[in-house]
């Protein structure tokens, strides 16, 4: 066999492993998330503990305190360890507008992407998410006197939330995303 | 004889080929969009455009195929068309990004949707064909180079 053979079998052979190696992490990876997304408990948002404050002063009726924090667990069976988790979630506001004819109006009070790092594989992680004071969207919220219809309902006020969890698999060469929309978190009413 | 057998040779990978690049992952597909039973949608209703690409390019990659393997041994007509199908094979896996088959999303009635990214898998094989490549302009040179040598091999066999 001419040497310039020789070189461009072991050059062939090199690219046959690679592309086996890459053929078998991503068979691997898809597999991994037929696992992971085949049972809901895998991913586990718990709602039933999540923490809504909402302290509202008395006299003004001004929002002194807002805060959010959701526990959830994610459980890795895959093959591979799990990586960038991201949760991000928009908190909407619902609520009758006095200015527009008690029309039912919603917006938007908080928009927040918190990464929790790595998930190795075979590891349950349990984490919070917390949405603090800060990362409230306080110009989005309609005044307190002006605005909101404070004897609709019960409930006055409405929270929903659009809820995101994203992650990389297989080395990062595959990414997925669940989102649940439109998702009732909780109320408040001072009547 | 040998001219036979090239012919047979080339009709065989060029069936290999239609199979390969168009049956299955069209059956995938069809099998994916026609789900029943989970409360799933396709978000896009992309089906047909996915459906060209993979046709088209299946097609181009699949004729090449028919070329090269009819082309005698360490010959450059095959290594020509060897590369030419290379480069087809990275446009057609490249379709599977503009078409919309790497970015996947489902909708869950009801409930939300999830997505699924296969781009960055897809820059990766792009990188191997990138060698591949490299690999075939390496055939080129060398059956040019030492085409008579090939030649005297090719008469005593």
């Amino acid at each position: 066999m001419r040497p310039s053979r020789v070189f461009r079998l072991l050059f062939r052979i090199f690219i046959f492993l690679l592309t086996i190696s890459v053929t078998v992490v991503s068979i691997l990876g898809g597999l991994s998330a037929i696992l992971i997304l085949s049972d809901t408990d895998n991913i586990q948002p718990d709602f039933d503990n999540a923490e809504f404050n909402l302290d509202i002063n008395n006299s003004t009726l001004e929002i002194e305190n807002i805060n959010f924090s959701l526990p959830f667990k994610l459980n890795n069976t895959g093959f591979f360890d799990l990586e960038n988790l991201e949760v991000g979630i928009q908190l909407f506001l619902n609520y009758s507008d006095i200015g527009m004819m008690n029309d039912t109006k919603v917006v938007k009070i908080l928009d927040k992407t918190q990464n929790f790092g790595d998930i190795p594989k075979g590891v349950i992680g349990e984490f919070v998410f917390f949405g603090e004071n800060s990362s409230f969207l306080h110009e989005n919220f309609p005044h307190p006197i002006t605005e909101i219809n404070w004897l609709r309902g019960p409930p006055a006020l409405e929270f929903y939330a659009n809820f995101t969890v994203s992650l990389d698999y297989s080395i990062g060469m595959h990414s997925l995303s669940i989102t649940i929309l439109n998702l009732f978190v909780g109320d408040s009413s001072p009547f | 004889m040998g001219a036979v057998k090239n012919m047979v040779r080339g009709f065989l990978f060029t069936g290999i080929y239609v199979v390969f690049t168009i049956v299955i992952p069209l059956i995938t597909f069809t099998l994916l969009f026609n789900i029943e039973g989970l409360p799933i949608e396709w978000e896009k209703q992309d089906q047909q455009n996915i459906t060209f690409w993979l046709t088209a390019f299946g097609l181009l990659v699949s004729g090449f195929a028919f070329f090269k393997y009819s082309s005698p041994k360490q010959s450059i007509r095959k290594g020509i068309f060897a590369l030419i199908q290379v480069i087809i094979n990275c446009l057609y896996l490249w379709s599977y990004r503009f078409s919309g088959a790497a970015e996947i999303t489902f909708i869950i009635v009801d409930y939300g949707f999830f997505s699924l990214s296969l781009a960055q898998m897809i820059l990766i094989y792009m990188g191997i064909y990138f060698l591949t490549i490299i690999l075939k302009v390496y055939d080129v040179i060398d059956f040019t180079i030492n085409r008579e040598k090939i030649r005297e091999n090719r008469m005593k066999e």
